[in-house]
């Protein structure tokens, strides 16, 4: 299972973070409401609010003239256990790399 | 993005050895998993491609540094896709 990438790049942006951050911490804002705390303008917020929606990491309602994000945790969750998984399987792997080492140095050394 | 380490008591060289070892690649990829070397650059770094099936695959960097102890090994995994190019 490969989690979508959009998930990856969504979250590398350290201000897009402490928006989704907001956001979950809330339990749904609009950029107007974020834009203050946050220090950055509405168009900014709005904006990674977007990529945050785009890649599924927040749900976005129409609510009168502004739009309303609620967290969703669903791909975050995907993208967490895939790292989980590739993660214990890379242990593996460097773990046999090793072991490799070990037994190439032992063959040479005739012991 | 996944990025694992470890440092082994051994010289880069003989890491590298070991690394490009096909029966070291067959115990990591296991049956079904393939993979495509994008780059090697010897006893330094060695990329590659990950594909399994019906997945769309990742990218493998491994890189190995000579430390007092040995070589310290670097592997970052990452999938396919806008994440690359965002953390490139």
């Amino acid at each position: 299972m490969t989690p979508e990438p959009d998930v990856f790049a969504a979250l590398a942006d350290r201000t897009r973070r402490t928006v989704l951050e907001e956001v979950a911490t809330r339990g749904s804002a609009t950029a107007t409401e974020l834009s203050v705390p946050l220090g950055i303008t509405r168009q900014a917020v709005a904006k990674h609010l977007g990529v945050l929606a785009d890649a599924g990491l927040v749900d976005a309602r129409r609510a009168g003239r502004e739009t309303r994000y609620t967290p969703t945790p669903a791909p975050m969750g995907e993208a967490i256990s895939w790292m989980a998984e590739v993660g214990g399987r890379w242990d593996t792997r460097l773990a046999a790399l090793e072991r490799q080492v070990a037994r190439r140095r032992e063959e040479r050394t005739g012991s | 993005m996944v990025a694992r380490d470890i440092t082994i008591d051994g010289d880069p060289d003989e890491v590298w050895e070991a690394l490009t070892d096909p029966e070291l690649l067959a115990e990591w990829l296991g049956d079904d998993g393939q993979a495509v070397v994008e780059e090697a650059e010897p006893s330094e770094r060695l990329v590659l491609w990950l594909v399994e099936d019906d997945e769309p695959g990742s990218r493998v960097e491994l890189r190995l540094i000579a430390v007092p102890d040995g070589t310290r090994v670097t592997v970052t995994e990452a999938p396919v896709g806008p994440f690359a190019l965002a953390t490139a």
